[in-house]
C-alpha cells in the first residue's frame, strides 16, 4: 500500500509532508491544549503533562490517564488500561509496515513511534507516489511537534481559555476524519461496507461494553468482514 | 502516586505496539486475505473513530455532532480541501451553539 521512494533526504518533501499535516495539527491543537488545561487543573504539574505528550504522545491515552489519577487509581492500573487502549497502534502499525520494505530498520523504528489514528489516517489514503521518507518525516514531525507546543501552551495558560470556543472545536477532529473517509466513499461500495459495518460495531460494542475497546473490535472486524465479502477487488497499492 | 513512574511506564507499553509490527513484519510472509484485511484497516479504523464518536460532541445533544458531521461529508463531498470542511463544522456547531445559549 505504501511504498517508500526516493530514499534520499529532501526538503522540498518533507516541507510537503508539513502541508500535509496541517489538518491534522488543526484537530491537534484544541486537543493538546485542553489536555495541558485539564492536567494542569487536575494538579499535574506542566513538566509531567508535557513528558506525557512528549513521551506517551497518544491522546486518548493521555486524557484517560489524567481521569484516573483524579479517581485516585494506581500507577499500575493506570499502565494496564493505557496499553489495552493503545493495542490498536499494533494494527494499524501491521497495515503501514505491510509495505515500508526498503527503509532502514532503525527509520521504521522511529516513524513507528509517530503512529497516531489521525497519522495512520492521513499516510493510509497518500498514493504510494507521494509517500518518500522525508515526506512521512515531515509529517509526523509536524504532528508531534504540534501535540507538544499545544499541551505547553495549554498548560500555561490554564486558567484562561473561553469556554465557547473550545466547544466549537470539538468537532474538528472528527471533522478531519470524515474528510478523509468520504472521498474514498465515493468510488467503492467495499469501503462503504466496511466503514458502515465499522461504525456499527463501535456504536453497538460501546453501548454494551463502554469503554472496552470498542474502536479496536470495530477496526478488525469491520476490516476483515471486508476482506471475507470483497474478494476480487484489486489490492490497493 | 509515583507520577513519574507512571508516565515512563505508560511511554512504554505505548511505545511496544507500535515498534512490534517493525520487528515482526519481515519474518511474515502474508496470505491475501491478510493482505485485503490490512489493506481494509483504515476505512474500518476511521469508521469506528467517526461514530458513536461524533455523538459526543455535545453530550447532552448528540445531533449538534451529527449537523457538524454532515457539514463536513458534504463538503467534501462537493471536492472541497479538507480545510474546509472542518473549518465549516467548527463554525456550524459554534454557531448551533450560539443560537441556543444566547
Amino acid at each position: 500500500m505504501f511504498r517508500i521512494m526516493n530514499p534520499s533526504p529532501s526538503t522540498k518533501d518533507f516541507l510537503k509532508g508539513f502541508t500535509a499535516a496541517i489538518p491534522i495539527a488543526l484537530g491537534y491543537i484544541p486537543l493538546s491544549v485542553a489536555f495541558g488545561i485539564i492536567a494542569r487543573q487536575s494538579g499535574i504539574p506542566l513538566s509531567h503533562a508535557l513528558l506525557m505528550s512528549i513521551l506517551v504522545y497518544a491522546g486518548a491515552s493521555q486524557f484517560m490517564a489524567v481521569n484516573m489519577v483524579l479517581m485516585g487509581s494506581g500507577a499500575m492500573e493506570i499502565i494496564i488500561a493505557t496499553l489495552v487502549l493503545n493495542l490498536r497502534h499494533f494494527v494499524l502499525g501491521m497495515a503501514m509496515m505491510n509495505s515500508f520494505t526498503k527503509a532502514s530498520k532503525l527509520w521504521k523504528a522511529g516513524l513507528s513511534f509517530g503512529i497516531t489514528d489521525e497519522t495512520f489516517a492521513v499516510i493510509a489514503l497518500k498514493k504510494e507516489a507521494e509517500l518518500s521518507q522525508s515526506f512521512v518525516s515531515g509529517l509526523l514531525a509536524t504532528a508531534y511537534g504540534t501535540w507538544i507546543i499545544g499541551t505547553w501552551i495549554g498548560g500555561l495558560f490554564a486558567g484562561m481559555i473561553p469556554a465557547g470556543i473550545g466547544q466549537g472545536m470539538a468537532i474538528a477532529l472528527y471533522a478531519m476524519f470524515i474528510g478523509l473517509l468520504v472521498p474514498a466513499l465515493k468510488n467503492s461500495l467495499r469501503v462503504c461496507v466496511i466503514a458502515a459495518v465499522s461504525m456499527a460495531i463501535s456504536a453497538i460494542w460501546e453501548h454494551f461494553l463502554p469503554g472496552k475497546g470498542a474502536i479496536i473490535m470495530a477496526t478488525i472486524l469491520g476490516s476483515l468482514l471486508g476482506a471475507i465479502i470483497f474478494k476480487k477487488e484489486p489490492n490497493v497499492t | 502516586m509515583n507520577l513519574m513512574g507512571m508516565i515512563l511506564g505508560m511511554a512504554l507499553v505505548t511505545y511496544i505496539p507500535r515498534l512490534m509490527p517493525v520487528l515482526i513484519l519481515d519474518r511474515l510472509a502474508l496470505p491475501d486475505w491478510v493482505k485485503r484485511w490490512l489493506t481494509n484497516i483504515p476505512y474500518a479504523a476511521m469508521g469506528a473513530l467517526i461514530f458513536p464518536g461524533i455523538l459526543t460532541v455535545d453530550s447532552e445533544r448528540p445531533w449538534i455532532g451529527l449537523i457538524g458531521g454532515m457539514v463536513a461529508a458534504g463538503i467534501a463531498y462537493f471536492r472541497l480541501h479538507i480545510i474546509y470542511g472542518i473549518a465549516g463544522s467548527i463554525a456550524t456547531v459554534i454557531l448551533i451553539k450560539g443560537m441556543l445559549n444566547p
